[in-house]
Formats: C-alpha cells, structure tokens, sequence
C-alpha cells in the first residue's frame, strides 16, 4: 500500500522537484557547518597570534556566512519535508492525477523558461554594459563609493583622451594586417590539408589526419620557448611576419573543413574531372562554391580568434609599431599605474575600443557564426 | 582512386578496365600518385617546424642549464631541471592552482551550462536572441573582458563589494586576497565559457532521436524523469566531449590571468602557464621553464588523448 502512495507522488512531478530541493538545502546546512568547523579552527589560530584581520581574511565567505547559511537551510529543509507531507496527503486522497496538474506544470516550465532566459541575458550583458558606461563616466564619479547605474555626465573625452596616450589607430591597424593575414594563410594551407584528407587517397591516411589533428592541438602555451628562439633567430621580433607565421595552420580549420569536403559526394568531383578540371580546378570550381557556408563561419571564427589573441603578440611585440589592440589596451594601464589615481574610465574607454569593431564583425555576421557554433559541437 | 575501391569489390571484373585503362595514362598516373602527397604537405612542413621540432627542442632545452648567465654557452645537466623544480614550492604550488582553476571553473560550467541548454530546450518567442547573446561572451576579447571585471573587483570602487554590502555580507578582497584570487578568476571564466557548453549542449540535443522522449511520455514519466533517464544519459558523450575541451582551454589559461593578476598576490594565481612565462620571460630560465612546460604538455596531452579517444569510442 505504502509502494503505490510513493508510485503515485512521483507520477505528480512534484516529488522530483522536492528531491532536488531537499539536497540544495541539505547542501546549505552542510555549508553552514563546514563554516562553522572552518571558524572554530581559526578561532584557535587566534591563540598563534594572528592578527584579527587576517583571521577575517582567513575565514573566507563561507565562514563567515555559516549562521545565513545554516538558517536557510534548516529553514529549507523543514519547507520540503512540508512539501513532501503535503503531497502524500494530497497524494493519497486523490485518486487520479489530475489534468490541472499536469498543465500546472507545463505552465510553471514555461515560466521559468523566460525567468532563465531575461536572467542569462542580463547576466552576459551586464559586465559589458557596465564596461560601456564606466568608459563615459568623469574620473570623480567612478570613484563614487556607490555606482552609478547611468552616468551623470557623459565625459566622451574619454576616448580622445586615450587615443592621445597610446596609438590605439596604429594599434588597431596591426591588428587587421596580422589577423587578415593568418586568416588568409589559414585559409589556402587548411583547404589543401583538407581536400588531401578528405578526397586524397595515400596509404595511412586516417592515421595520417589524427596525428596532424593531435599535433596541432599542441598550444603555443608549450611550445613558446623554441618557437620565440626561432623566430628572434629570423629576426622576426617585432615584425609582422612574427605575428603571422606561428598561426598560419590550424586544427580547428583543417579539422571541420575535411568534414565539410568529405559531405561533398564523389560524383560531383567526376563529373568536373570529365569535364577537363585539373585538382586545383576542382578545389575552386566545385568543392569550395559547394561548402562555401562552412568556408565563411571557419574564417570568421579565425579572424575572431586571430584578433583576440594575447600570449603570442604580447610575446613577439614589444614595440608600439607592431602591438596588436588586446596587448595596447593593456599598456593603457601601465602608463597610468605610476600616477595616484586610477584612470579607470580611460582603461575602460581603451576596453570599448578594443572591442567594438569584434563586435559589430560578429552583430553582422552572426547568422554564419551561429550555424559554426552549432556545427562545432558537432565535432 | 575508383579503381582500387572497385578491384577490391570484384576483382575479376576490374582487372580488364584497369589494364585498358592504365596503358594510355601511365606517366600521368605516376603523377596524380604523387600529387595527393603535395596537398597536405604545407600543413606537414608547418608541423615540424612550429609543432614538432619545438615539442622536441623543449625536450632538449629542459635537460640543459640554459639561463641568462650562461649565455651562448648551453651544457647538458641531465634532470637536474626537474629535479630542482620537484624541490620547488613555487611549481607544485602552481600545478594545483592550475588544477583548482580547472576543476573549479569547467565543473560549475559543466553543472550550470547542461541545466540551462535543458531549460531553455523547447521552442520560445526569443529563442534565437538568447542563443546569439550567449555568444558574445566568446566573441569578446578576453583581454578587455578581464579589464572591466578587474573594474568589478575593485575592493572600494567597485560593483563586487557593493553588492555583498545590499546583501549584508561583508567585502572581499576579491584579486587582492590569496583566498579569493582564484575563485574570482574562475568567475570570469564561467562568465565567459559557460554559453559554450549550453551551446553545445543545445545543439546536442536538438539531435537526440525523438522515439524515446514519446516512449518515456507513453509510459507516463514525468518531466523531470525524463531528463535524468532518457535526455541525460542519451547527452553524455555530447557532455564529456564539451567537458574535456573546456578543460585543455581551462589549463592554458593565459591572458584572464595575466591581465587581471599577473600570478598575485604573491604566487597566489600563478599557474603553470604563467609559472613557466615568468620563469623565461622575467628571470630567463629557460631551462626551468622548459621542464615546467613539458609539464603542463603532459597535462594538455592527456587530455587531448582523451578526446581522440572518445571520439572513435562515441563516433563523433
């Protein structure tokens, strides 16, 4: 008998919500205590002669939060043991699970669909917001003990200000040179790495393409220390060539355009061959119009890629003719650490500059990077 | 290339057309055998210079004393690099800051991503918005990105402390505390990785076969288990593969870091990465910072080992 009441709670959809809540707050309270062990632990630290700041420091937001804690999640405990005697109650009552309830539940998914929708939206747009507006503020009132949410006044000096302080047009232009131009070397090496891989036909070939796929995933986050000796031996240290030719392959491209060749069927390929295409006729006439799609969101996303990149340029270029934007906007602090007040509104400034133009290349171009994004899962 | 696929369908048969059809067109046939080696060969050659040889070179340069004071003159000491740094507290200390960032940071995305790609599932009016907002995180440099949350943290200007002040809990250092270094910085990163893994979970799911969800509805299952016994297993390899890749980006995290803490306070957020930069870029170690990075190439490796494995285990 007792087997078919709790048969008949899950059947509601309810009992599974309560099990949920029942471990969050159960997570609470063990928070809560985990906090408190945690205080007791630095309250006998205090007898070693710590400093009652750093036992504060020491302590941590847990620690420090452990009675809130503790309440909550009793109080959360007891809510859900309610809940759960309130559905047996009602559970055993009733006889059949009723329509309403069920279009209860479908109504409250609804809800809190578009509740997770405005709150993710708010939650990625807020920093970049907050970014904008700092970037327009005066100095005084970023210094303000509470923020303002719209500034008083809007000081677009900001932006002239900083483009006074650093060559950010210089920065700016390097930028496009170096990013333009791995995309394109990208390009020309990924699509014939790709058609060898997808439609070539050597011994080995799969094996071939997982090593080179593996190879290529080596970052440059490991292999910086020989690849700047060669590159300073070359004397490529502030050069273009410097910034490009470390970047000029990669996995990501060969990777989903061979994918993309392989979806092209072999019989396009024949006709073309019959009617006199050589390979490279081939590769431009038939395989690159028909995954034109896949060629345009790869480029993009490396151009997107190529312009965020830090580690490299802040590497190679150390010079103010050769800095790309993500390196120059850093500078942008340095300069001012040595004065008093923190110029954040021009760093800021510098921040919106940098960032802009990325994102306009992506309001505009979004339909071909969501399709990318998607199919990148894939992978 | 049809011919060999054909003789080894019917041999019989395909011996005539390959003898008519090799006669006329030998040298060219000695040509095209050849020419498919030359397409992939510009990514080969790139490969050893910018892959392998370095790879090897870092190898070499991790069993040597190369610093600034031996200058032009770099003799072989064997492991004694790897030995001195297994005697440092600095490199363990950023092997597991490396490791906490890591695992702190792609284990909430991982929890918070999948819950959310199953919320916001069906079909809504703004669907598309929400997805093209996710986005922008990703698109946005990392390097301004990580400014304006520096801004955020600002002990007495910024956003951080003041909303603990509206909800009653005391200030936090945030960068400034050794503490609270290094799960403020995997804040951002779940900030900015998160629509990742719901992007792709997304998309994982608009794949999943449709016969189960009616079968799991026929059968009378409740919403909610239907996602923990049909979606969430059917998900899984979608899962581990967004779960393995964020961790290869996780453990080279550079430029967040760098920009918004440069490895401080003290040695508090410096991982590996940054460990073996400021080892070759500040003190010119470059023996040191060699075995430091076969270090973390080990861990990088590993993981994506397991990603190649996983996808011939999944087919993906």
């Amino acid at each position: 008998m007792k087997g078919s009441l709790l048969l008949k709670m899950r059947q509601a959809g309810w009992f599974d919500l309560l099990v949920f809540f029942l471990a969050f707050s159960l997570i609470l309270v063990a928070l809560g205590i985990t906090g408190y062990i945690q205080y007791n632990i630095q309250m006998n630290n205090m007898d070693e002669g710590l400093t009652k700041y750093e036992i504060k420091e020491a302590l941590g937001f847990f620690a420090l939060s452990r009675e809130n804690f503790l309440t909550i999640g009793l109080i959360a405990v007891a809510v859900t043991l309610l809940g759960f005697a309130l559905l047996a109650i009602s559970r055993a009552t009733e006889r059949q699970v009723s329509q309403q309830a069920k279009e209860n539940m479908h109504h409250m998914r609804v809800v809190l669909q578009y509740v997770v929708a405005g709150m993710i939206t708010l939650i990625m747009l807020f920093p970049i917001y907050w970014m904008v507006i700092s970037s327009l503020k005066t100095s005084t009132e970023l210094l303000l003990p509470v923020p303002t949410l719209w500034p008083r006044l809007f000081q677009w000096a900001n932006f002239p200000n900083v483009l006074k302080r650093a060559p950010f047009i210089r920065y700016l232009f390097n930028t496009l040179v170096t990013t333009f131009f791995i995309m394109v070397g990208q390009i020309i090496i990924g699509v014939l790495a790709a058609y060898g891989f997808s439609k070539g036909s050597f011994k080995g070939k799969n094996v071939l393409f997982l090593l080179v796929l593996g190879a290529l995933m080596i970052p440059i986050q490991v292999t910086f220390v020989p690849i700047y000796v060669m590159v300073s031996r070359l004397g490529w240290v502030n050069s273009f060539p410097g910034l490009i030719v470390p970047n000029l392959v990669s996995a990501y491209f060969i990777f989903m355009l061979r994918q993309s060749f392989m979806s092209v069927d072999d019989s396009y390929l024949d006709a073309g061959r019959v009617d006199g295409l050589n390979r490279i006729g081939l590769i431009v006439h038939v395989l690159i119009p028909m995954c034109a799609p896949t060629m345009i969101t790869i480029s993009i996303i490396t151009f997107i890629t190529g312009w965020n990149s830090y580690f490299w340029p802040k590497m190679v270029a150390t010079k103010d003719e050769f800095r790309t934007i993500a390196v120059g906007v850093t500078r942008l602090r340095q300069t001012f650490a040595g004065m008093e007040t923190a110029n954040y509104n021009e760093i800021m400034a510098g921040a919106v500059m940098a960032i802009i133009p990325i994102v306009i290349l992506f309001l505009i171009l979004q339909k071909y990077i969501m399709a990318g994004m998607s199919k990148a899962s894939m992978k | 290339m049809k011919e060999v696929r054909l003789i080894k369908a019917a041999p019989a048969f395909t011996e005539v057309i390959t003898l008519s059809a090799k006669k006329p067109f030998r040298v060219n046939q000695l040509i095209e055998k050849n020419i498919k080696w030359l397409f992939p060969l510009p990514t080969g050659l790139f490969i050893f210079l910018m892959m392998i040889f370095p790879v090897l070179y870092t190898f070499y340069v991790s069993l040597t004393d190369w610093d600034m004071i031996s200058g032009g003159r770099i003799s072989f000491i064997g492991l004694d690099n790897y030995v001195n740094l297994l005697k440092e507290p600095r490199f363990f200390n950023s092997i597991k800051l490396t490791l906490y960032f890591t695992i702190m940071a792609v284990g909430i995305e991982v929890v918070l991503g999948v819950a959310i790609a199953l919320i916001l599932n069906r079909d809504f009016r703004g669907k598309n918005l929400v997805k093209l907002i996710l986005l922008l995180p990703m698109v946005a440099t990392p390097v301004a990105i990580g400014l304006a949350w520096t801004l955020f943290y600002e002990p007495t200007i910024g956003l951080g402390n003041y909303a603990l002040k509206l909800l009653g809990l005391p200030a936090s250092q945030w960068l400034g505390s050794s503490k609270m270094v290094i799960p403020s910085l995997a804040l951002v990163d779940i900030w900015e990785w998160t629509p990742m893994i719901t992007l792709i979970v997304l998309a994982g799911l608009a794949s999943l076969p449709q016969e189960a969800f009616e079968a799991a509805l026929v059968d009378g299952a409740t919403p909610l288990q239907i996602i923990r016994d049909v979606t969430l297993p059917l998900l899984r390899p979608t899962i581990l593969i967004a779960l393995v890749l964020r961790c290869i980006d996780a453990l080279k995290t550079f430029d967040i870091i760098y920009v918004m803490t440069t490895g401080g306070p003290g040695f508090a957020s410096e991982t590996l990465n940054i460990y073996a930069y400021n080892l070759s870029f500040n003190y010119f170690r470059f023996g040191a910072a060699s075995a430091a990075l076969v270090a973390l190439f080990t861990l990088v490796l590993a993981c994506n080992l397991l990603v190649l494995w996983m996808r011939k285990t999944y087919e993906l």
